[in-house]
């Protein structure tokens, strides 16, 4: 009985641990074996891809390695292998420098990281030796063109997105990380078929397509370094948009000597001068308080309004308003605004035409530009708001100012992001053409484009037009503020012109900072306008549609391929001494010998409509491979080629970034 | 209460039987188990298979002996211990090590095939061999003296596992002894007597726990009597060991030290011994209440689990079936050991009444040391869980003991005691 109450006891006394190891501390044995066995991997969720208006990678993100090399846990060399020898091979092949090499292979080190990213095709076999560790991170790669990526910006080394659309559109374009919860067996391996195993997957960042066009973005960096070039200026901006729904179609800026950190056309605001005149006009006429054809005293050319005397170029006693817009008269300009307009309804028409406003494009710093409330105006301020000083705006609120009066008075929302999809395809945001407001009426906003037809067919931006086209605009020069003065010797030229001025597909501004050989927007600022619009026209996919520029292309008189009849230029020689840029320029040959209408030649349409835009094609790796191998692999993957100095190996666009076929790649070879 | 009759057939000990199948049948399950992990160990992985054909040997084996009769099985002992002596040797000269015991020579291993361990079916013969000598002693012996016939039948196998070194089954064969002894109805004093050099052993690594000892065993001395000498030399003989342990201690070998270390303090050295307490609590624990479900346990399928088709085995029980497990399995074993000790009170005469006691007293000790290990409360001792850790000579032992047990219950006299056992 004793004997059996005792055995009973020793029993108990084992359920009794049991029971407190099991049902007392048994969640935090659990926990303690799910650390042992699990390993929770973070999957990094691919970053969005931004892509152009016409679905071409602008910016994508693939997965790449890190290696980090345990050199004490290489395996020794035997009879059969020796790992050491495959593990120097194998990084020499992947291009690391032979101190890392070194480096890893000193078996007293615990920890080498190997400075780079690899490719996963690239570092497999590396990957696959006993000591190698590899972390799979996102890169992004960026192509296109320099000021396209500075549009978009970039990422610091963690991923975090640091400039640029990336920054703006950042919650959008990063993605869900998922994770996977694997079990790793006692000697770390893993992951095993295990029923505790599981995997939430990462869901990739949306897809932004970008209203930019990447050739006509290419066509205008190339054009304002170009005009910088031509003109001697210190910089320059340029904007094309499409001014029936408010899509930035391409972009630029540069600076002289500066990397320029953002994009200018944005962030930096100026006095524009001149371009804002036709505004007051259309609103004067909008008012009933002008017609065009009205008749001012434009006082030989020098009217002095509270102790500012205000001059102008082409001096006459009288003009017409249309004249006025047409030979940009500044004393016209300020006697219509000053005596016919209240301080604040030209405040509130700077206003409506979305000065000193921001546009809401989702760009981090961009610039509203300035424009002061009329309490704190000072006496000339009023005149010298009328042409274009004591304000400050960018060039992309010209732009879309400009939009206005080509699209017949509508005020539309300006946009850089077209559409918004998730990355099985399905859209979230498309950008549609929204009113903000009417700023004209249809009918003054089509006087006006009958002004700025005129402006370039026969006053001071004749050096925009095009013989085929009609093209209309607006030139100004202003006067640019040195140390708190207005300086005698820097300007800011700028032309703001659109295109065809029947159906406007285009509006462009184009702005020079301290052009040097000659000053007036006109003609340093035009002739990029009309240099922008021959290359649209000429690429097949620069965002213009070519069947309706058939349609409206205008009646040229042949043989004669000049854009100005000769009384004009006569006219235009009276007050601005020559036009050499306009004599360089070769006729376009478009110009066929049809009656009246050019035919404009359609191999970039039809070509466009047959192919449609080529496939996208990842760019092979040719690390490790010699020269005449890594061209044949890119010719096989349908690329053209061309060799580079450079890093051996690498690639422009880098391996793995998409491309189109048959487009060029950039093989660097070792120098 | 009269017990009804249909629960107790005539002369055959079914609880008993069915308790051993039911233990050996879950046993054979987690030898199953052990070998699905995801890291397929191609040996484990088909324990289960030689474990069922060892259980078919086991089976026929003990159907052989319950065909004979005790006075047989008495008749035999003397052979079979001495046979097993002999093997004992031959293993001590061919023996290697085997599985997760690499560093021990305790198999009996010709030509390079481990045949088994001779050391368990010692255990069988010893009980059988000491039930012997035990019985034939007239009185009941009152010196340590008087134990000498005994203590050498026990002395001679025992140091010879001891030299493969197998601390595990030397800690069964003392048990075995001490457990005996008592039911031979040695006085108490005198086995405490008997045991205190080795008490002293264990508690001299603290001089005070072993002064405290020391004083006790004077005061059991001076109560108790014994003849001068024997009480002298006792005295002295606890004095030296208490000063010579620390020099017997750097003897052991560095994994018995480290074992033992690890029972004082868990957190000694957890890279090695400390490793395989603290991954069998894991497993067990996170076993819960109801387990990972069999073949399910995750610590034993990646390899955290150490040994766990043999030593271990129990930890599987507990991470894959639970505490509910658990109690089953030690619930099968309280049952094992009841009934056995039923058996052995109810025998019909001091022989198979001893027999009975020791090979109750054998299980019980690899039971309380193993699961104990199993759960930190014993030290790692390498010592199998009977029915359940994969090893074809236990289990042939394991079940020739049934069978000695069954035949000795068939016999024996047919009254419940006040349990109704």
């Amino acid at each position: 009985m004793l004997l059996h109450l005792s055995l009973v006891v020793f029993a108990l006394a084992l359920l009794g641990k049991a029971a407190r190891v099991q049902l007392l501390d048994g969640d935090r044995w659990a926990a303690e074996a799910e650390k042992q066995h699990m390993v929770v991997a973070a999957l990094p969720a691919p970053r969005g891809t931004i892509v152009d208006d016409r679905g071409e990678p602008v910016a994508i993100s693939r997965e790449v390695l890190r290696l980090t090399i345990a050199p004490n846990q290489v395996r020794p060399p035997s009879a059969k292998r020796n790992d050491r020898d495959s593990l120097a091979k194998e990084l020499r092949a992947l291009g690391v420098s032979r101190a890392v090499i070194a480096k890893a292979l000193d078996s007293t080190r615990k920890y080498v990281a190997v400075p780079g990213v690899f490719l996963p095709s690239d570092a497999r076999k590396v990957m696959a030796l006993r000591g190698v560790r590899a972390d799979w991170t996102m890169q992004r790669l960026p192509s296109g063109s320099h000021g396209l990526q500075r549009l978009v910006g970039a990422l610091d080394a963690t991923g975090k997105a640091q400039s640029g659309l990336e920054r703006a559109l950042d919650s959008l374009l990063t993605g869900t990380q998922g994770e996977r919860r694997a079990v790793r067996d006692r000697r770390g391996r893993a992951p095993w078929d295990s029923p505790s195993g599981s995997r939430v997957n990462a869901r990739p960042g949306h897809t932004v397509q970008l209203t930019v066009n990447r050739r006509l973005q290419e066509l205008i960096e190339r054009e304002l370094l170009d005009a910088m070039e031509r003109t001697g200026a210190s910089g320059g901006d340029l904007v094309v948009m499409d001014p029936n729904d408010g899509a930035i179609l391409a972009l630029a800026g540069a600076r002289k000597g500066r990397i320029a950190p953002s994009v200018t056309p944005l962030t930096e605001p100026y006095q524009p001068g001149s371009v804002l005149k036709p505004m007051f006009v259309a609103w004067l006429m909008d008012q009933g308080r002008t017609r065009p054809s009205e008749m001012l005293n434009t006082e030989n050319g020098s009217y002095r309004l509270n102790g500012t005397t205000f001059s102008d170029e082409h001096k006459e006693a009288a003009m017409s308003v249309f004249d006025v817009v047409r030979w940009s008269s500044n004393v016209g300009t300020v006697k219509l605004v000053t005596e016919r307009m209240e301080p604040s309804e030209e405040y509130e028409l700077l206003r409506d035409y979305g000065f000193g406003v921001s546009t809401g494009l989702p760009y981090p710093s961009e610039s509203r530009g300035q424009l002061r409330d009329p309490s704190r105006w000072s006496a000339p301020s009023a005149a010298s708001l009328s042409i274009g000083y004591e304000l400050q705006v960018t060039p992309v609120q010209l732009a879309a100012a400009y939009s206005a009066i080509a699209n017949g008075g509508e005020m539309l929302e300006p946009a850089l992001v077209r559409e918004i999809r998730t990355a099985d395809g399905q859209s979230v945001f498309r950008h549609e053409r929204r009113v903000l407001r009417r700023v004209a009426t249809k009918e003054s906003a089509a006087e006006v484009r009958a002004m700025l037809k005129a402006v370039v067919d026969s006053g001071t931006g004749r050096a925009a037009g095009l013989a085929a086209f009609e093209v209309g605009g607006k030139s100004g020069t202003a006067r640019r503020v040195v140390n708190g003065r207005y300086s005698r010797d820097d300007y800011d030229a700028t032309f703001a012109g659109m295109f065809p001025m029947s159906d406007p597909q285009l509006v462009i501004v184009a702005r020079l900072i301290e052009p040097r050989t000659q000053i007036f927007g006109g003609l340093v600022a035009g002739p990029m306008v009309r240099e922008v619009l021959l290359g649209a026209m000429a690429a097949s996919d620069a965002a213009l549609d070519l069947k309706v520029l058939a349609r409206v292309a205008k009646a040229v008189e042949l043989p004669s391929v000049s854009d100005s009849a000769p009384p004009v230029r006569v006219l235009s020689a009276r007050d601005e001494p020559a036009l050499p840029e306009l004599d360089a320029v070769p006729p376009p040959r478009e110009v066929a010998p049809s009656p009246g209408r050019v035919v404009v030649t359609l191999p970039f349409a039809a070509e466009q409509e047959a192919a449609g835009p080529r496939a996208l094609t990842p760019v092979p790796s040719v690390r490790g491979l010699s020269v005449r191998e890594a061209v044949r692999t890119l010719h096989a993957a349908g690329f053209q080629v061309k060799l580079a100095r450079g890093v051996r190996g690498r690639t422009q666009p880098a391996a793995g970034a998409s491309a189109r076929e048959g487009s060029l790649v950039v093989l660097e070879r070792g120098s | 209460m009269s017990t009804p009759r249909f629960a107790r057939p005539t002369g055959f000990d079914y609880p008993l039987l069915l308790t051993a199948l039911l233990l050996t049948a879950l046993g054979v399950a987690m030898v199953y188990s052990a070998g699905q992990t995801d890291v397929p160990v191609s040996y484990v992985q088909s324990a289960w298979q030689r474990q069922l054909a060892w259980l078919m040997v086991a089976l026929m084996g003990a159907w052989v002996v319950t065909r004979s009769s005790v006075r047989l099985i008495e008749w035999a002992a003397w052979p079979a211990y001495a046979g097993s002596i002999a093997l004992l040797l031959v293993t001590l000269a061919f023996g290697s090590g085997a599985g997760t015991a690499e560093s021990m020579k305790g198999w009996l291993t010709i030509g390079g095939v481990r045949l088994g361990q001779p050391s368990e079916l010692a255990k069988l013969t010893l009980v059988l061999m000491l039930a012997k000598v035990l019985a034939g002693m007239r009185s009941t012996p009152r010196s340590l003296l008087d134990l000498w016939k005994p203590l050498v039948v026990v002395g001679v196998p025992w140091l010879l596992i001891m030299a493969q070194p197998d601390l595990g089954t030397g800690i069964v064969f003392i048990g075995i002894a001490f457990g005996m002894l008592f039911w031979a109805g040695v006085p108490w004093p005198l086995l405490i007597m008997l045991a205190s050099p080795g008490v002293s052993l264990v508690f001299a690594f603290s001089t005070g726990v072993w002064g405290a000892w020391f004083l006790i065993l004077l005061a059991l001395v001076f109560w108790y009597r014994p003849q001068l000498v024997e009480g002298v030399l006792l005295v002295i003989a606890n004095v030296a060991i208490g000063v010579v342990a620390p020099l017997v201690w750097d003897k052991l070998q560095p994994f018995q030290q480290r074992r033992l270390l690890v029972f004082l303090d868990p957190q000694y050295d957890p890279q090695r011994a400390g490793y395989q307490v603290l991954q069998s609590i894991t497993a067990i624990g996170s076993g819960g209440l109801t387990g990972k479900g069999f073949t399910l346990g995750s610590q034993k399928r990646l390899g955290f689990l150490p040994a766990h088709h043999t030593d271990f085995i129990f930890s599987v029980v507990g991470e894959e079936l639970g505490f509910l497990g658990v109690g089953v399995a030690l619930g099968l074993f309280l049952a094992l050991f009841l009934r056995s000790t039923r058996v052995a009170q109810r025998g019909s005469e001091p022989f198979s009444s001893l027999v009975a006691f020791g090979l109750a007293t054998g299980w019980f000790v690899h039971v309380v040391v193993n699961v104990g290990m199993t759960l930190n409360l014993m030290p790692i001792t390498g010592i199998p869980l009977p029915f359940f850790s994969y090893g074809g000579s236990f289990l042939l032992a394991s079940w020739l003991s049934v069978a000695v047990l069954l035949r000795i219950s068939s016999e024996g006299r047919g009254k419940a005691d006040g349990l109704g056992l």
